[in-house]
């Protein structure tokens, strides 16, 4: 879904920054009364409600900068087996991390994140405070499980009680695949859902949304 | 008797699986994937074997069922032909629609989550050697043909997407009364208990092999060609000291045979 951002809100878009200070005390600045087991897992933006504070959520896109097989044979298997040679231009790919905190600086919080879940040396991210935007020239779509998530569960997990970030309240995971078409918006939004039905998709565990680009 | 043994890229259990098949006394042949997909229909019967095709990206099996030989299948299926996946050839056949057989994707194979006493323990990747009961009647699948209802085979699993879900209710009410569960993880007394370890993967019903309401075509998740010889068992078997003996997964490979002799298309 995306999140637009509210008065209440911070919107930033903190590029990546492979040499970002980042302060290695991990003891996340927990000012609320409430862990996150209390809160549950699911809890939403919002839900903070002991410290009347406001959960922020802290979207990391994540992507290669070195070549992505992946992309590349969804592209192939588009472009050769299922017949969108005449449309499609290329596909890419990205991870998406949305992390949901009770307290702390969602920057510093955010920088603190990517150094644990992105390898600069092969990946770069770009991250964004309580909204989730992409760019013009592709159509956005976000693939999620709608099954438990293990390896988002993991994620939290590892967070909260081995790196010590307390304030970490849940954890959801997704791909964005980028599909770049020769086609305008509506059509290709079209385009799109078909690809995502026929090929991104095993509906039994998997769902996935179009998203708007700027 | 000739059977295809499917390769793709990725596929890394095709030459133990042509080792069963020639075993039984079938005519073996590797099928690469980028043969024509019409040479399909000289053989008689075919193996889509283990491994990780295209690496699973995107999800398991999915970009192998998207490739020609795959359309050449349904159509060989649709014969009456013989089609037996196993693991990653299970996840193929699920991603193509010939299995649960409808021709849609009904189900899926997502991540294992193992589940103990209502905790999940562990989840993902997982190799171990299970017991498996067999929930069909003799002669009701290919791949089973000649195993008794209620026989215990033991057989190795290694994958870490065999986790059967489906958003169908009506599916797995079908599958059980249509005798579609073929096999199911159990203990070495024949109990299916819905919980790790005898659950290896979390999968509904503790099912690991289904095949379509035809009975020609089987997936399964446990390896059969990795217990053909019985000194493939583990140590801890006793029938590993006696290596001239056949293994549990030979039992599969001969059904195969035997049913493509009652059954010749």
């Amino acid at each position: 879904m995306l999140m637009e951002s509210d008065c209440e809100c911070q919107d930033k878009d903190v590029e990546a920054d492979s040499n970002a200070g980042v302060d290695a005390d991990v003891d996340a600045d927990v000012d609320s009364g409430v862990s996150a087991a209390d809160v549950g897992a699911n809890a939403g933006v919002g839900a903070n409600v002991a410290s009347g504070r406001t959960n922020q959520k802290i979207n990391l896109r994540v992507w290669l900068k070195i070549p992505d097989a992946e992309a590349a044979t969804v592209k192939n298997t588009l472009v050769r087996r299922l017949g969108f040679g005449k449309v499609l231009e290329d596909v890419k790919k990205e991870r998406l991390f949305s992390i949901e905190i009770d307290s702390g600086d969602p920057e510093e919080m955010a920088r603190r994140f990517a150094k644990e879940l992105v390898n600069e040396n092969k990946e770069s991210h770009k991250v964004l405070i309580d909204t989730l935007e992409f760019e013009e020239g592709y159509v956005p779509v976000k693939v999620a499980l709608h099954i438990e998530d293990g390896e988002a569960i993991s994620t939290r997990e590892r967070l909260r009680n081995r790196l010590g970030f307390k304030n970490v309240v849940d954890v959801k995971k997704a791909t964005i695949w980028k599909l770049y078409f020769s086609l305008l918006r509506p059509e290709a939004e079209m385009n799109a859902r078909e690809i995502a039905e026929k090929l991104l998709i095993n509906p039994h565990k998997d769902t996935y949304e179009i998203l708007m680009s700027l | 008797m000739k059977i295809a043994v499917m390769q793709f890229p990725g596929t890394n259990c095709e030459f133990e699986t042509l080792v069963a098949v020639k075993e039984v006394g079938m005519a073996g042949e590797l099928f690469r994937w980028n043969r024509p997909a019409g040479e399909l229909s000289g053989f008689d019967g075919f193996v889509i074997p283990g491994g990780f095709s295209y690496q699973d990206r995107v999800r398991a099996g999915v970009i192998a069922s998207k490739e020609p030989v795959l359309a050449a299948l349904k159509e060989e299926a649709a014969r009456g032909k013989p089609i037996i996946g196993i693991c990653n050839g299970f996840q193929i056949l699920v991603e193509t629609g010939l299995l649960p057989g409808s021709g849609k994707v009904d189900m899926a194979l997502a991540q294992n989550v193992m589940v103990s006493k209502g905790n999940i323990v562990r989840r993902g990747y997982y190799c171990d050697w299970v017991y498996l009961r067999h929930d069909a009647s003799s002669r009701r699948c290919s791949g089973s043909f000649l195993i008794e209802m209620g026989a215990l085979l033991k057989i190795p699993i290694a994958h870490g997407e065999g986790n059967l879900v489906t958003n169908s209710p009506r599916l797995l009410k079908e599958l059980n009364d249509q005798e579609q569960v073929v096999f199911r993880y159990c203990d070495k007394n024949g109990r299916a208990i819905n919980e790790f370890p005898v659950n290896v993967n979390g999968s509904t019903e503790s099912i690991a092999a289904i095949c379509n309401p035809e009975g020609n075509v089987l997936g399964m998740m446990p390896h059969p060609e990795r217990s053909f010889f019985a000194w493939q068992l583990p140590s801890f078997d006793p029938r590993k000291q006696r290596p001239d003996e056949p293994g549990p997964g030979r039992r599969v490979f001969e059904s195969m045979k035997r049913y493509i002799e009652v059954n010749p298309c």
